[in-house]
């Protein structure tokens, strides 16, 4: 058997075969063995998944450990990249250590993750002003178009506005569902067939990207 | 200087307006309605009024609901909090049984964080709620769960085997459960994909406020009874409950905020256009 049937077919030939499997079983009543193997299946993907987690802390570690080790490199980076690992270590021996619903792992959440995390969304709202006030500006058509678009949905959205001028809202929910479902509905359906489309590909063995990077 | 050139050199001062004032007064604007609120009024749209309205004449005692959440903690005092919030308290207050799993990481800290935060009444944990903790791989676990709950789940969240938890017994796969609502902001057809359309069980969404217009086709064909999006959702829904709340209080400095980013466009441009037409006339 040649190395390209062994790198590129069988896989694609599993892939293929598993794609046929799971999506019968998702439309036909298919026999308890059948239904298990899924399942079986199914399981695989949750653990796999999880096992993603390891693989981006290994990766944070493979970028920022050399960073650290840097000799010349600026002070500031590597002193944010060495805090960095610092934390990542700390939270994760509180987590294996205490375990999750722990005390001590709760206030690592709830006192610093939680307000970061929070902190860095909150910040979010000072760069929109800053957009609007710099950028929001109808200098052509396609531009006042959008800013006409991005008031309607500001207003629309701001609950003073609507329980003070309800025909505003009505306004704001006629666009939201007439032309905004319209488009919405066109876009589903159109990935919808893309994606019926990509999977009777990869059946038909004519969609290689996936597992070989050819066309 | 002629009164022409002071009129440009306004404008042009307008345009390069330092941003920091707007970031303070916008800062500012947020801030005091939350310490002095002003009790600005709000008014409830369908999909939240038609979502609480299937919780009050569909949900009753003993019925169970799954609550899969896919959040983050980023978005969650404004965006998840207080719709989560409203509706689980709703819920324990129908006396459904609640069964709370999710595929995001920190979502069994953040659904800590709602138990501690309603009246569960005389709930018990284990018998009338329990936590189920985080499942990896997204829709496909969502998908598992559906199938066969205990090929997926094994403990509890706090380690307890589910065999131990009375509330564990009753379900085996989707079909026991009356409602299932998703608390995302990003996956919409999931719950669509996965329980509505082959098992036919109600669904419904809290969502963050970008997830509106994605959800409203599904709305509009009535493949979901409703949805609660972001803090407005939470508001509106503690406004159907009767039972002000953090959505509430937080819902002036929201319409203070909304308002300055409206104030800032129609600003800007005025000053835009002001400054363009000047410029052309040189």
């Amino acid at each position: 058997m040649s190395s390209y049937t062994l790198r590129n077919q069988i896989p694609l030939a599993i892939a293929s075969l598993i794609l046929v499997i799971v999506f019968a079983e998702y439309f036909l009543a298919m026999p308890k063995a059948v239904s298990d193997f899924i399942s079986g299946l199914q399981k695989w993907t949750v653990i796999l998944s999880a096992f993603a987690m390891v693989l981006s802390l290994l990766s944070v570690t493979r970028i920022h450990v050399p960073r650290v080790m840097k000799t010349g490199a600026n002070m500031s980076d590597r002193a944010l990249s060495a805090w960095l690992l610092v934390i990542m270590v700390i939270t994760i021996l509180v987590g294996i250590g205490f375990d999750t619903p722990s005390a001590q792992y709760q206030f690592i959440f709830r006192n610093l993750f939680s307000p970061l995390s929070s902190g860095v969304w909150a910040i979010m709202a000072f760069y929109y002003c800053g957009a609007i006030l710099r950028s929001f500006r109808a200098r052509s058509l396609e531009a006042t178009v959008l800013v006409v678009a991005g008031f309607l949905v500001v207003t629309r959205n701001t609950p003073v506005i609507s329980a003070i001028i309800p025909w505003w809202e009505s306004l704001g929910t006629w666009i939201m569902n007439v032309p905004g479902v319209s488009g919405m509905r066109g876009l589903v359906i159109g990935v919808g067939v893309g994606v019926v489309a990509m999977g009777i590909r990869m059946l038909l063995q004519m969609e290689r990207r996936p597992i070989t990077g050819e066309a | 200087m002629t009164e022409k050139s002071e009129k440009q050199d306004l404008t042009t001062r307008l345009e390069r307006l330092d941003a920091r004032y707007v970031y303070l007064f916008f800062a500012a604007l947020l801030i005091i309605p939350i310490v002095v609120p002003f009790g600005l009024p709000i008014l409830v749209t369908s999909p939240t009024r038609d979502f609480y309205d299937y919780v009050e004449k569909n949900v009753g005692k003993g019925d169970r609901v799954l609550i899969w959440g896919t959040m983050t903690t980023g978005w969650w005092p404004t965006e998840y909090r207080p719709s989560i919030v409203a509706v689980s308290q709703h819920l324990f207050n129908r006396g459904a049984k609640l069964y709370y799993i999710s595929d995001g990481a920190e979502d069994p800290l953040l659904v800590d964080t709602v138990f501690g935060m309603i009246d569960k009444g005389p709930a018990k944990y284990g018998v009338d709620y329990v936590s189920l903790g985080y499942y990896a791989g997204g829709e496909v676990a969502l998908s598992a769960f559906a199938k066969d709950v205990y090929s997926l789940v094994k403990t509890d969240y706090y380690g307890t085997p589910v065999d131990q938890l009375p509330m564990m017994k009753e379900v085996k796969t989707a079909k026991d459960f009356k409602f299932v609502m998703h608390v995302t902001g990003s996956p919409a057809e999931w719950l669509l994909r996965q329980y509505k359309t082959p098992y036919g069980i109600d669904c419904g969404w809290v969502g963050s406020s970008g997830m509106v217009g994605i959800y409203m086709p599904y709305y509009a064909s009535r493949q979901v009874v409703g949805f609660v999006c972001g803090l407005r959702g939470g508001a509106e829904y503690e406004t159907l409950m009767k039972r002000p709340g953090i959505g509430l209080a937080s819902t002036d400095a929201m319409s203070a905020g909304h308002l300055y980013f409206a104030l800032i466009m129609i600003f800007a441009n005025i000053v835009y256009y002001i400054g363009r037409k000047e410029r052309k006339k040189q």
